[in-house]
């Protein structure tokens, strides 16, 4: 039983505080800020919060600070407000608009010459005005 | 259908979780407000504050309200509280204390 994984079904909606979660699975709407080693929001799920992880899978919406070692944004996912990260894997169709901060070194976080900052509007969002 | 919303083990939560076509299994602790379909409150978990649900099972340690048309607590509740509900089973074993009233 302890290694089944949490979940928060699509039909759910929860605002409040998580702790201790070890791996997440959200499918619902969440306001949150969580600290975990797993997060994951499925394509019908919407975050709202600060999150920070080890891995983070985004195949829907996410608003928020995002701090997290490895982060994948799959090409339904859609992104707002700040992402740290120090790997990062985008599919085509992701849709960023958001600060996007690489930290390959926890110390280097405030260190403005070792960070890279780019502002990323994905071409979905820009090929729906068309 | 929407699949269930599951607490797991070592998960902690506090706030308020409407999950209002489907089902919630509790298996960690759970702090405030939760409305569902169905509830399940497995035997290790710690619920404090106010269910409200269709169909309720009660098996952990449970403070506050809880008010459910079903109602089955097992054995290895502990209830300190309400209850409200219109059909009740209680297994042999339960410790529950507090008032059981109907909802009408």
């Amino acid at each position: 039983m302890a290694n089944k994984q949490a979940v928060l079904g699509s039909g759910a909606r929860f605002s409040g505080k998580i702790s201790n979660a070890k791996s997440i699975e959200i499918n619902g709407y969440v306001e949150a800020d969580l600290t975990t080693e797993k997060v994951t929001i499925g394509s019908s799920g919407k975050f709202l919060g600060s999150v920070d992880s080890e891995l983070v899978v985004i195949a829907g919406e996410y608003e928020g600070k995002m701090q997290a070692d490895s982060v994948w944004l799959t090409e339904t996912s859609r992104i707002s407000g700040e992402v740290h990260y120090k790997s990062l894997q985008m599919d085509r169709g992701a849709a960023l608009n958001c600060r996007v901060v690489h930290n390959w070194n926890e110390t280097d976080t405030n260190n403005v010459e070792e960070t890279q900052e780019n502002e990323v509007n994905a071409q979905e969002e820009q090929s729906e005005e068309k | 259908m929407s699949e269930i919303t599951y607490i797991s083990e070592e998960l902690v939560m506090e706030g308020n979780l409407d999950s209002a076509g489907s089902s919630v299994v509790v298996a960690g602790r759970f702090k405030g407000e939760l409305r569902a379909k169905d509830v399940l409150l497995e035997a290790n978990s710690i619920f404090d504050g106010n269910l409200v649900a269709d169909k309720v099972t009660l098996g952990g340690l449970v403070k506050g309200e809880v008010a459910a048309n079903t109602l089955n607590v097992a054995s290895s509740a502990k209830i300190e509280g309400n209850l409200k509900t219109n059909a009740l089973s209680i297994d042999l074993g339960a410790e529950v204390s507090g008032s059981i009233t109907r909802i009408s």
